[in-house]
């Protein structure tokens, strides 16, 4: 298969992002909600939740949906 | 407009054996998840009522069912949501890709790939690309077995792990593990090529 120049920058993104030990996705969106009330409360990210922040930094189809769960909580707040 | 329930009422609520307090709190459930699921689900996506409704039923039962794993570690309403929309995630993308072949992802896929060079680029830049290609392309054959790249591919392509977890007939965390052994063998292969990350990020500025 012949890459584009831009299929080649994210090929080169996902290498550079590469951690020798990382959360998979289900991994990731197990401690999702964990993850999301620390940012709602501005508490400290550590431990395996700061395995979630390198995760969702590295994986946008997880990221999305993070983004997707506190734009939900904010419209139940403001219906 | 819905009763707003407290932190410590969802759970005691939705696992009463009061069938009428029980009825109230999924009732009072589903309407918050459809309030939030319908206008976060509505910016820049095609969802109509309809599926609305099913993800928020999907989601009920879900959350019904895992009440016992709630262990008051977030707000029960971040936890619901979580699971509302880790549902509808799935549901959409599962919809958005269930006619789509792998093959239509990742083009002709094979062990030969082979990158395209921007005609516009310096000599400088071209001989670095080039150099970095060259050892890249060559990690990508030795290291890399057929099913690696292919999966590579297919994420490049825009498809979603999940779906291509699928389509090899796979779970999400051993195409995950898959993607992740090759991503960590093209990047030690470059480094003991003597690319540096910073090199790699450079040369495609």
């Amino acid at each position: 298969m012949t890459l584009r120049s831009e299929q080649v920058a994210s090929l080169l993104k996902m290498i550079q992002q590469t951690r020798e030990l990382e959360l998979t996705c289900p991994e990731c969106l197990d401690e999702l909600d964990r993850y999301a009330q620390r940012i709602l409360d501005g508490t400290p990210i550590d431990g395996v939740l700061a395995r979630v922040r390198e995760h969702l930094e590295a994986c946008s189809f997880c990221d999305d949906q993070f983004r997707l769960v506190l734009e939900t909580l904010k419209a139940i707040e403001e219906s | 407009m819905a009763v707003r329930r407290s932190e410590g009422e969802w759970a005691a609520d939705l696992a009463s054996d009061d069938v009428a307090l029980r009825n109230d709190a999924m009732r009072d459930l589903r309407d918050m998840l459809y309030r939030g699921l319908s206008r976060s689900l509505s910016k820049g996506r095609r969802v109509d009522d309809a599926f609305l409704e099913d993800i928020v039923q999907e989601s009920s039962i879900k959350i019904l069912e895992n009440l016992g794993d709630f262990e008051g570690r977030s707000k029960f309403r971040t936890w619901a949501v979580t699971i509302a929309v880790r549902t509808a995630v799935s549901k959409m993308r599962k919809r958005e890709w269930q006619d789509v072949s792998l093959e239509s992802v990742t083009s002709e896929a094979g062990s030969d790939p082979r990158i395209a060079i921007d005609p516009s680029e310096t000599v400088d830049q071209r001989s670095s690309r080039s150099e970095l290609l060259s050892k890249l392309k060559e990690l990508i054959d030795s290291e890399l077995t057929e099913k690696q790249w292919t999966a590579i591919t297919a994420e490049l392509g825009g498809m979603p792990i999940e779906q291509i977890a699928e389509k090899f007939g796979s779970n999400t965390n051993s195409l995950y593990k898959l993607l992740h052994d090759a991503r960590k063998k093209l990047r030690n292969g470059l480094e003991a090529a003597g690319f540096t990350i910073d090199d790699v990020r450079e040369a495609w500025a």
